[in-house]
């Protein structure tokens, strides 16, 4: 069973690079620039690790993450300088983050999963 | 025979002759008579005084015509006791019977009784009676007068009226050591709580026994003096009244040297010293006084309180003009002589602020000033008020730097939405750069020079996201904006991500030395604040030399914390030190600084209870702020 990953963000070139940099085999990776479409993708199929942008058009990624089951493990990413979410979230990267970081806390999460 | 004839003949004409001369003689004596009468007539009209006469045995009186006229019945109507005491009303018809009564056993009267004419005029007439002797000393007759004086007894009453309704007691009296009263008016006894009888020729008590103990010598004194001099007295001193209280009176009054006798009028001074008091009371508290110039004797009169607004010594009097104007502050000078003279010269009113100078303190006044004419229009005294307003100007400025720091904190808040705004906006596209390059980064190349480019632009790329967290600052968070215990040396790390920029760009070297471990109970952002004005005025001080570095250290010093912020500069002048904190004091070009800087600091400082100085032991210039350390500071470091 791969390790789903989805990840909404208004940039398509962060996902672009998300794709390149964190596919594996054991991992399935959906991007989404839209949170309709997001939110409609994890009701239909629920990932392992949701990935998250703060600030998104309509709407931010504490509201996104509000909306969806509490129990799927959420990261949130921000390029803004101060961000307190509501919602639960394993951990918050700040943009422009390391990819390495992210990598470790992944595959960590993955392994644990 | 003959001659015996003649004889006779001769002897009666002798005779006839001598009775002739005789009956001449009394018919002269008759005519005087007559004329003495008719004087007497004249005079009894004139002073509208008539006689009287009773024969006590007969009981037949006898009336002159003005005492005919007095009762207003027809000359000759016959008269008597009896009918004459019936023109007498009311009681007084008992007294005049008692009077003529008493006349009657020797006694002599004189009385002023109410009296109805035969006609119905009601009168007031004095009656004189005395009873008169014949020769062997036998009562034989009573004689008298009675005079019509209405007139004078109506004034009289009017005056008394009049005296007793007046808020003042007018009195004569004897000049001597009592001043024994030979009248004093009603007034006194609402003064004294005696009633004035009392007085009357020292009946129960002398005048003199009611003024105060210590103020009976100055009063005999100045009174004596007035008698010596004949020049009219007037006189401030107390009494004590029969309640026991003290009160205060001023009495006006002269020597009649016809008499011999004082007279004068005393006033009850005790509610107006009262109101002086009261007045004087206010005026103190309030740190207000009042004063007048006259322009011809140049003289100065101050009331009490301005001696505590001006450094004079209330014994020696007002100053002289010159004198006073070298007591306010040099820099007011000028504005004070140029609108006290506009005051002077075209009459304008004026209402404005200047310091006077103690030799302990600067005091602010603010001077209300307008000019007193003649009738013909020409200035002749300035006079107005003068007040402590030292309070006022304090609380003014503190409430216009606060006002400034409102601001400039609406500004940085402004600045803050911005800051956040922008930071997302450069962040996306940063992390798709950084993003990117350490994925080139991560391929493995043997292209040295490509890596070594690459990894300066992924450093290039740190660089430009410290600078956007350094805007952190601005992006205000609502527990940044309350006071904490906290360490400075953080605070100050924080503005520093901001300032290096500036630094760079000046090509100044920026550095912090921190050896403090002590907590200070601060406002962030305040303090933040204070480091970026302090420093921005080093770079922009420092920014013309060769040499330039600023050094913030941070070290304590017993049970403060020490903030030094020092440039390379040579220091700064003694003659703008004492400015330095005032507001709108900048030394920098038109336009280029606003003068606030500084004074906000001050004003935060303050508010910190922390003491900012120049430190002149520095050979640079060097700011120097102590800060109190926080209580649990010392064990809570870190």
């Amino acid at each position: 069973m791969p390790f789903k990953i989805y990840y909404l963000d208004d940039e398509p070139e962060l996902l672009e690079l998300f794709v390149d940099c964190f596919s594996a085999p054991d991992r399935m990776i959906k991007i989404f620039t839209d949170h309709s479409a997001a939110i409609a993708a994890i009701q239909e199929l629920s990932p392992d690790l949701l990935i998250l942008d703060y600030r998104l058009p309509n709407t931010t990624g504490d509201h996104v993450a509000m909306s969806v089951n509490a129990e799927i493990a959420k990261i949130l990413i921000t390029g803004d300088l101060e961000v307190v979410p509501k919602a639960h979230f394993l951990k918050i990267f700040r943009k422009p983050y390391n990819l390495n970081e992210l990598q470790d806390f992944i595959k960590i999460r993955q392994k644990n999963c | 025979m003959q001659f015996w004839t003649v004889a006779k003949i001769i002897a009666l004409s002798i005779s006839l002759y001598f009775l002739w001369r005789a009956l001449k003689k009394v018919k002269a004596q008759k005519d005087d008579i007559s004329e003495i009468m008719k004087l007497s007539e004249n005079l009894q009209m004139m002073t509208n005084i008539g006689g009287w006469q009773v024969d006590i045995e007969t009981q037949k009186s006898i009336w002159t015509t003005q005492t005919y006229k007095i009762h207003e019945i027809p000359e000759g109507t016959p008269t008597g006791v009896a009918m004459g005491i019936e023109f007498y009303t009311g009681d007084d018809k008992k007294r005049i019977d008692q009077a003529v009564h008493n006349c009657i056993l020797g006694i002599p009267f004189r009385e002023v009784l109410k009296f109805r004419s035969a006609k119905g005029t009601n009168k007031w007439v004095e009656c004189a009676g005395e009873p008169v002797y014949n020769n062997e000393n036998k009562l034989y007759k009573l004689r008298g007068t009675i005079q019509d004086v209405t007139e004078s007894v109506n004034l009289k009453n009017q005056l008394s009226l009049i005296l007793n309704h007046s808020p003042a007691a007018v009195y004569e009296c004897l000049s001597n050591k009592n001043w024994t009263m030979k009248y004093i008016s009603s007034f006194i006894e609402k003064l004294s709580g005696y009633p004035s009888t009392d007085f009357i020729n020292d009946q129960v008590r002398s005048y003199a026994s009611i003024i105060h103990p210590e103020d009976l010598k100055f009063v005999s004194n100045t009174i004596s003096k007035s008698i010596e001099s004949l020049i009219d007295f007037d006189i401030n001193y107390r009494i004590i009244t029969k309640s026991g209280e003290i009160k205060q009176v001023w009495e006006r009054g002269s020597f009649e040297s016809s008499s011999g006798n004082l007279i004068g009028i005393i006033f009850d001074q005790t509610e107006q010293k009262s109101v002086e008091q009261m007045l004087t009371e206010s005026q103190k508290v309030a740190k207000l006084g009042n004063w007048s110039f006259d322009l011809k004797t140049q003289e100065i009169k101050w009331s009490q309180q301005m001696y505590q607004l001006f450094p004079e010594n209330p014994e020696l009097g007002p100053p002289s003009f010159e004198k006073h104007k070298s007591t306010i502050h040099p820099d007011d000078q000028e504005r004070w002589s140029s609108t006290v003279n506009e005051c002077i010269q075209n009459g304008t009113p004026y209402k404005f602020r200047f310091r006077v100078v103690h030799p302990d303190k600067t005091v602010w006044l603010e001077a209300i000033g307008k000019a007193t004419k003649d009738p013909n229009g020409n200035i002749i005294a300035l006079n107005g008020t003068g007040q402590d307003v030292t309070e006022t100007v304090q609380i003014e400025e503190s409430l216009n730097i606060q006002r400034l720091k409102n601001i400039q904190t609406a500004k940085l808040a402004s600045l803050g939405e911005m800051s956040a705004g922008v930071a997302h906006e450069i962040n996306n596209p940063l992390a798709i750069v950084s993003g990117n390059l350490q994925i080139l980064l991560s391929s493995a190349t043997d292209n040295e020079k490509l890596n070594k480019k690459l990894e300066v632009m992924l450093k290039a790329t740190e660089r430009i996201a410290k600078i956007v967290h350094g805007l952190k600052k601005f992006a205000r968070m609502s527990d940044q904006n309350e006071r904490k215990p906290q360490l400075l040396y953080q605070i100050v790390q924080e503005t520093l991500y901001i300032l290096e920029i500036k630094a760079k760009m000046n090509h100044t070297q920026l550095t912090m030395e921190n050896t403090s471990q002590s907590l200070v109970f601060c406002n962030q952002l305040e303090i933040e604040q204070v480091i970026i004005n302090l420093v921005t005025n080093s770079l922009d001080a420092i920014k013309n030399l060769n040499e330039k570095w600023i050094i913030i250290r941070i070290f304590d010093q017993g049970h403060q914390v020490i903030l030094q912020v020092e440039d390379s500069g040579l220091g700064i002048s003694a003659s703008i030190e004492s400015k330095l904190f005032d507001p709108f004091f900048t030394t920098k070009p038109v336009g280029e600084g606003t003068g606030l800087g500084l004074s906000i600091t001050k004003g935060i400082l303050d508010d910190h209870k922390a003491e900012i100085s120049l430190n002149k032991s520095s050979a640079n210039t060097c700011f120097e702020i102590r800060f109190p350390v926080h209580i649990d500071g010392l064990k809570n470091a870190i």
